[in-house]
């Protein structure tokens, strides 16, 4: 079990084992076996993931600052707030995440 | 344990030098180092830690005794809403993945966090998420007043008109993200940056309990999401809960995250708590694979329990749900009987972390053992809704997450500031945190026993309530004390600037091999060679046994 990919795959089986359970011996609904069958299939796109990434062949380092990564944060919250409080923040938003994904292009590249 | 590794700095660390760590408030609230990410997130969530604790105050007061005194009954709703809410999404799931972002990388020996602008981005997403959800008491109408949880059709436009509930929706939704956003970063750095030497049976315990909380943050705070957007759809529009079994529906996803959350907030102070009762025990935790496996099984278990918070409505089947949820006992168990067993015969030092850490085990076993009263449907349905169950999260969630918080901020405070905590004020403030705990829910077991119902603000004089309720109001405001006086620790450790040194407890994990606080790029020295889950530990073993300290790399250890 010294793999991630193999303890993601160990959870994902503990969770399957609970899900057959309920499955096979009490009355349930569809909706908890929709939710624990997706929690378990999650599990299981996490360990392809993590058998797929490998160890030590990460990205080089982000840059010390990225005011872009705080502009992304802000827009989102513009475009959410902009459902309750008005078309203007959610454009407001739209626009502050254009340039905040501007901004992180360019912070990748330089 | 006896493959061998290679010393020095982490690949990732090596290749990629970091520039000098920019300066000023502008450099903190962007910088991608990821102790900044980890020191903002955990100040803001304790900021919404202190502001929940005032909303604690003011309804405690109210109910001192029976009538309406301090606020009016609207108000009252709103401000249970608030607390709650705020300690889970803004102060207890973003304070447990605050500590991992700061420590991981250091405790893998990485050095630094894969996607750190994501995890940048969900620190502000957690600011955003805050602001959104306590925007709502400066609306007419007032904030949100329909519980953490928010329950259809209480939670509908036409019986909660308040645009306060709206805000406090979409603030909820970024919470969710952020939590998302920060356990993906989190799990990544894991998966990929592990120091040479470092399996994953050679991870921390604090360690592997972030691992255990990521996973569940990831499959279960999505259903969260979707119930928030659901919920937002249907006040906004309307016809999407209100079709067929809706309201249950919603019950099922809500609770689907509202469990595992609980556990979300636990895991990573169990970990400070493990972490301190080896090192302050001067032994290597007793039963690590054990452990783990357990802390897996556990996790998995939480994600199968959510069904006892609906076992009043009929729509679950009971048996189910008490059986997984009474099964829980058996991880526990295994996990409190090796706390015990790395203490016994240990050379334990009682300071301020230690005696948090003893607080933690008492009190979540009061919180764990009632814990399986409301696992059976028959004592579940006479105290649903009564103050029975507030007793027993509090037991649960102040008992286990607040005084294994203390315990983590005790244990690593030398390491993150560099300077020390007054151990004097410390165990004053442990005292007053433990006796203030048990006054203020102690007394509400049995006033939920004899019908006291939550979640109301007022309740009738001549039934006997009255003491229990002044008595648990003192207890509180020892808690309020107890936190004045953590807050002057902090204050005077940061004016007084004591150095604490690189290592002042002896501890057994690669966090202690760097000088603290640690420079950006983590390490600066070759990482010492790592054996087992503890390699300071093994360093100072294998020293004081004269045995070299390094060895020639296995391959298969480099995986």
């Amino acid at each position: 079990m010294s793999r991630p990919a193999v303890v993601f795959c160990v959870w994902a089986l503990f969770l399957a084992i609970l899900l057959a359970v309920l499955w096979t011996i009490f009355d349930w609904d569809t909706l908890s076996l929709v939710l624990a069958g997706a929690a378990t299939a999650g599990t299981l796109v996490l360990a392809l993931l993590a058998a797929g990434f490998g160890r030590g062949r990460a990205a080089r380092p982000a840059r010390p600052l990225s005011y872009a990564s705080v502009g992304i944060a802000l827009a989102l919250s513009c475009v959410l707030m902009g459902l309750v409080v008005g078309a203007w923040l959610w454009l407001v938003g739209c626009g502050l995440f254009a340039l905040a994904v501007a901004g992180l292009v360019r912070e990748r590249r330089t | 344990m006896s493959r061998t590794a290679p010393s020095g700095p982490p690949p990732s660390a090596a290749a990629a030098p970091v520039a000098p760590a920019p300066r000023g408030l502008l450099a903190a609230l962007g910088s991608t180092d990821h102790k900044r990410i980890g020191a903002g997130m955990f100040t803001t969530a304790f900021g919404f830690f202190l502001a929940a604790g005032v909303l604690a105050l003011l309804m405690r007061a109210e109910l001192m005794e029976p009538g309406m005194q301090v606020v009016g009954v609207e108000r009252y709703d709103q401000l249970f809403t608030l607390h709650g809410s705020t300690m889970f999404y803004l102060f207890a799931t973003p304070i447990a993945l605050a500590a991992g972002v700061w420590l991981v990388p250091l405790q893998i020996g990485a050095g630094r966090l894969l996607w750190a602008r994501a995890a940048l981005c969900g620190w502000w997403l957690l600011i955003a998420g805050g602001l959104a959800m306590w925007l709502g008491f400066l609306t007419e109408q007032g904030a949100a007043d329909v519980g953490w949880y928010s329950y259809f059709p209480l939670a509908d436009m036409p019986n909660s008109p308040g645009v306060g509930t709206d805000y406090w929706i979409v603030g909820v939704l970024l919470a969710a993200t952020a939590g998302i956003v920060v356990a993906a970063c989190l799990l990544a750095t894991i998966v990929r940056l592990r120091a040479p030497g470092m399996t994953m049976l050679r991870l921390p315990v604090f360690t592997w309990t972030e691992v255990v909380t990521c996973l569940m943050v990831l499959t279960a705070f999505p259903a969260l999401v979707v119930a928030m957007a659901l919920l937002l759809a249907q006040r906004r529009l309307g016809g999407v809960l209100s079709l067929g079994s809706g309201s249950i529906d919603y019950q099922h996803l809500f609770w689907f995250f509202g469990h595992p959350v609980v556990y979300v907030v636990f895991f990573p102070f169990l970990g400070a708590v493990a972490e301190a009762i080896a090192t302050f025990s001067g032994r290597r935790w007793f039963g690590y694979r054990p452990f783990v496996v357990s802390l897996l099984a556990f996790t998995a278990l939480s994600m199968s329990v959510w069904g006892h918070h609906m076992f009043t409505t009929g729509a679950v089947d009971n048996r189910y749900f008490a059986l997984t949820s009474t099964a829980l006992l058996v991880p526990a168990g295994i996990e409190y009987f090796d706390a015990l067993a790395t203490m016994w015969r240990g050379a334990v030092r009682f300071n301020t972390a230690m005696l948090f850490a003893l607080g933690f085990l008492v009190l979540f076993a009061i919180g764990g053992v009632t814990g399986i009263w409301v696992a059976a449907p028959p004592l579940d349905y006479h105290v649903t809704d009564s103050y029975f169950v507030v007793a027993h999260f509090h037991y649960t969630l102040f008992g286990g997450s607040v005084m294994g918080l203390f315990c983590a901020i005790y244990l690593w405070w030398p390491k993150v500031t560099g300077t020390l905590l007054s151990e004097r004020l410390g165990r004053w403030q442990f005292a007053l945190t433990f006796v203030g705990m048990n006054v203020t829910f102690f007394p509400l077991f049995f006033l939920g026993f004899d019908g006291m119902a939550r979640r109301v603000a007022d309740y009738p004089a001549g039934t006997g309530w009255e003491t229990l309720n002044t008595l648990s109001t003192v207890g509180s405001w020892l808690l309020g004390l107890a936190i004045v006086l953590f807050l002057l620790n902090v204050a005077g450790a940061l004016l007084r600037r004591e150095p604490a040194g690189a290592d002042p407890w002896g501890g057994h994990t690669l966090e202690w091999a760097t000088s603290s606080p640690p420079p950006p790029e983590g390490f600066t020295a070759p990482l010492p060679p790592v054996r087992s889950h503890a390699p300071l530990l093994d360093l100072r073993e294998a020293r004081a046994d004269g045995r070299p300290v390094a060895g020639p790399l296995a391959p298969e250890a480099a995986r």
